[in-house]
């Protein structure tokens, strides 16, 4: 929306985006991806995305499964090799290459692109080899070179942020789901990045594990962070986003503020697509 | 089968749950007990069979076996010690093969399937005459020792490659993007990541490597290495008895197979319980 | 991590106890008596062998003299030539005539067990200096192995099972002669001896098929296993007497068929040994005629094998 103060005129054009409520004023967007296309052979999973999310908002992206939301997000850390795009996290931009994907001056941007962009996944994904504390901190002392105490001191703060404060020296192999997840965003967290990417964080879960770690998101975004999350958690949307974005094959029918989008959807295809996950 | 009345539960309708399930799990273990005895008498009937069998050639003289057993044992140390340092080396040569099978890189992949069709296509015993007697010509002369082991790793290396690199692809995908997700570039990720795990994964079939090494640690005879084989061979040549140390070898190494594989048992089962889930 | 930790202590014991145990180190039991430290470098007084010159550098001779002893192959599957005792220590004519040469250049003598192939092949990689062996000189190996003087003599005799029922060379026709691999006796029953002398050593029975087992021994072993692929046997008359007198089922056959000449061979891909083989020819020489040879032949064989005899 070119009327808001401080928002740079681009050529970049996501209807949808807005600063959220705890946005500096006049930043610019943290992240953006823009005219994103992607196909899986010749299957066009996303047909033309852009999405510009600001400093400190949260956004939720809902969908069916194969819409391509997930493959959005992947696409941001390219853990996914766009067809055609460009993304931009913290001022560093890339463009999509899929023919030199295997290059090493792209791999470096978007090894850089990923030290800004953390994901949480939706299987965990933690590594059952090393301790709680070592998954923590294996990759800042050696890909960030983060001195190894202030690398532990930083690594037990999200810990007990995320209150699993006593698992520090446990196995990933001994904990719950719900500790797994969390242990998972403490290692995003540590990592200190600019945002954070949450690929259907709860899906794996049991239903009464998924609230503890609903908390622990639900907190992080109060408190500012920058946050993208493919969820079909309803209710953790209306409480902790600022926008939820809904993507069917492949592009963005509608966007807009939590409580408005939920309740009052505006195309048929919203209706109906929320009319079916209420139902459960 | 109505319990009777002093063994009714607390309802007075009959045998309490408790005591059924005690009843089951004594009967689960006394049939364990019944088939560990069964197993352990058949083996002693078989072997004992066999040994009737091997005695009654009359082939076997328990004297001459006295006189030099302590000779032939002593090659034992030596069996032993070819076989550890040759399966250890033989994972260092696996590891490269595998990442070597591994890579995008086209050279490196083509020596790699190259070392393993090579090795694994010629005969083990053809390669430790090479190691032993062609190197030289080319001015490299290892000490016997080295070079037996060299050719038994060299080989078993061509073998295990296959093995590693089945481990290294039964990591989870995620394991891997969680780590480029984390900014580990790929040799990162596979020096502390997959590699570790991929080692546990492959330590079964390493145990199994080890217990045929020990068999063929006996090629080694040819180059002077005086191992077990060579002793019982050389023994038995010279006083024409090669039947009755022949015998005698063929049962220590059963004997160090037998010990090596339940202890390989015992480590499969401490990493089956350990908190290494995957 | 206490499992690699068990694994790593189980290498190093491993090749702790290796790096005593390998190889065939063991010096035989005789040398301890025989022999005498050897002065280290070119000033070694070698009692009977007069180094008059400095050895050639980086030649045989130098290396011997420097290690203060002499590395000699031997393969102890061949009583009374050479076999084992269980102590581990070897016993024998050709480990007699090593130690007496060792002796003899001042310097202590060591064994190696290397398999026989590997010896007739050349191409040592100076692993050991000389091989002692009762090696046949011929052609063939010439080509690869310098020679000494032969040391002896050994004829070779046919045999064949007593089961098979053979008393003459006649009954041999046709059938099939078993010898060791690598053997002179193999190649002579092809057809293919040469001693490069061009003397004529006769032709094997007529018709004849041949078999070779890894070791001499093990031919009439077989019969004793009461297998019978093969009927004959030749070996060196030594051996033959040898099976018989342990027992098995063997008859000899005829007179020896020819004498073979028996020598100390040395690499010729080794260390230059242009000094060393005048030397060894020396001490060779000196055994016959001093009558050391002759001692040892009749202690081991009951007679004097050191003479040329055919």
């Amino acid at each position: 929306m070119t009327g808001a103060p401080g928002v740079a005129a681009s050529a970049v054009h996501d209807p949808f985006a807005a600063p959220g409520d705890l946005t500096p004023t006049g930043a610019s967007p943290m992240v953006r991806a823009i005219d994103l296309e992607k196909f899986y052979g010749s299957n066009h999973v996303l047909r033309g995305i852009t999405l510009e999310v600001y400093p400190r908002e949260t956004i939720c992206l809902i969908g069916r499964s194969g819409s391509g939301k997930s493959t959005l997000l992947r696409c941001i850390n390219f853990l996914e090799e766009p067809t055609v795009g460009t993304i931009e996290v913290d001022g560093l931009t890339v463009e999509a290459d899929p023919l030199h994907a295997r290059n090493a001056r792209h791999r470096e941007q978007i090894r850089q692109i990923r030290l800004r962009a953390q994901m949480v996944f939706q299987e965990f994904n933690l590594f059952p080899h090393l301790k709680v504390i070592d998954n923590l901190i294996e990759a800042p002392i050696r890909v960030k070179g983060v001195p190894r105490a202030d690398a532990i001191a930083t690594a037990e703060k999200y810990l007990a942020k995320v209150g699993l404060s006593e698992k520090r020296d446990e196995y990933p192999g001994r904990l719950s789901g719900g500790q797994k997840q969390r242990v998972a965003i403490a290692r995003a967290l540590t990592m200190e990045p600019r945002v954070l990417l949450f690929d259907e964080p709860t899906s794996a879960l049991d239903p009464t594990l998924v609230g503890e770690v609903l908390k622990v998101m639900e907190q992080l975004a109060h408190e500012g962070s920058t946050m993208i999350v493919v969820t079909h958690e309803m209710a953790f949307a209306r409480e902790a986003a600022d926008r939820v974005y809904f993507i069917d094959e492949g592009v963005f029918v509608e966007a807009g503020p939590a409580a408005e989008l939920l309740d009052h959807p505006r195309d048929q295809r919203t209706r109906d697509f929320l009319a079916r996950t209420m139902r459960a | 089968m109505i319990a009777p009345a002093a063994a009714r539960g607390p309802l007075g309708m009959g045998p309490g749950p408790e005591a059924i399930v005690r009843a089951v799990a004594g009967a689960r273990r006394q049939a364990r007990l019944r088939f560990r005895l069964v197993f352990v008498a058949t083996w002693i009937v078989l072997v004992g069979g066999l040994v009737l069998l091997i005695g009654s050639t009359g082939r076997v003289d328990l004297e001459f076996l006295q006189k030099w057993g302590p000779f032939i044992f002593g090659g034992i140390p030596l069996t032993i010690a070819v076989s550890v340092v040759s399966i250890a080396l033989a994972v260092v040569f696996a590891i490269v093969g595998a990442l070597g099978r591994l890579s995008r890189n086209a050279p490196v992949y083509a020596a790699a399937t190259l070392y393993v069709s090579l090795v694994r296509g010629t005969p083990l015993i053809v390669q430790i005459f090479f190691v032993y007697l062609a190197l030289p010509e080319f001015g490299i002369v290892l000490p016997a020792f080295i070079a037996g082991c060299l050719a038994l790793s060299f080989n078993y290396g061509a073998y295990m490659t296959e093995i590693f690199r089945a481990g290294i692809q039964a990591i989870p995908r995620g394991q891997v993007e969680a780590a480029a997700s984390l900014g580990m570039t790929e040799r990162h990720t596979m020096r502390r990541i997959v590699l570790p795990q991929a080692i546990r994964i492959v330590i079964p079939a390493i145990g199994n490597e080890f217990i045929a090494m020990i068999k063929d640690s006996a090629l080694v005879s040819f180059v002077a290495l005086q191992e077990l084989f060579w002793r019982a061979r050389t023994v038995g040549s010279a006083n024409f008895q090669s039947f009755s140390t022949l015998v005698l070898a063929a049962l220590v190494y059963w004997g160090l197979t037998i010990f090596f594989s339940l202890f390989q048992e015992r480590l499969e089962k401490r990493m089956a319980e350990s908190d290494v889930r995957l | 991590m206490s499992v690699r930790g068990r694994l790593s202590i189980l290498a190093a014991a491993a090749v702790i106890v290796a790096a005593c145990s390998s190889g065939g180190a063991t010096p035989s039991a005789s040398s301890a008596a025989a022999s005498q430290p050897a002065a280290a470098g070119s000033e070694s007084a070698a009692p009977s062998s007069a180094a008059s010159a400095a050895p050639i550098a980086g030649g045989l001779l130098e290396k011997i003299l420097k290690a203060g002893k002499l590395v000699v192959s031997t393969d102890p599957k061949y009583p009374p030539q050479s076999e084992l005792e269980p102590d581990g220590t070897y016993k024998g004519f050709d480990i007699d005539v090593a130690t007496e040469i060792a002796k003899r250049l001042g310097v202590t003598v060591e064994f190696t067990t290397p398999d026989w192939t590997a010896i007739t092949a050349g191409g040592w990689g100076g692993r050991w200096d000389i091989s002692v062996g009762s090696m046949t000189i011929t052609v063939d190996r010439k080509k690869v192995l310098d020679f000494s003087p032969p040391y002896y003599y050994t004829p070779a005799q046919m045999a064949a099972s007593t089961h098979s029922g053979i008393t003459t060379m006649d009954g041999l026709a046709g059938k099939t002669i078993c010898s060791g691999e690598s053997t002179t006796y193999d190649q002579w029953l092809n057809g293919k001896l040469d001693y490069g002398t061009g003397q004529d050593l006769g032709h094997p029975p007529a018709g004849i098929k041949t078999v070779t087992l890894p070791t001499d021994t093990d031919c009439p072993d077989q019969w004793k296993s009461k297998r019978f692929d093969f009927d004959g046997w030749l070996s060196s008359i030594t051996t033959v007497d040898g099976a018989i007198k342990a027992g098995l089922p063997v008859v000899k056959i005829g007179d020896p068929v020819y004498y073979e000449p028996l020598a100390v061979a040395v690499d010729k891909s080794g260390p230059p040994d242009t000094d060393f083989l005048p030397i060894l020819t020396k001490i060779v020489n000196d055994m016959h005629s001093d009558g050391t040879l002759t001692a040892l032949s009749v202690k081991t064989y009951g007679s004097d094998f050191t003479i040329a005899s055919k």
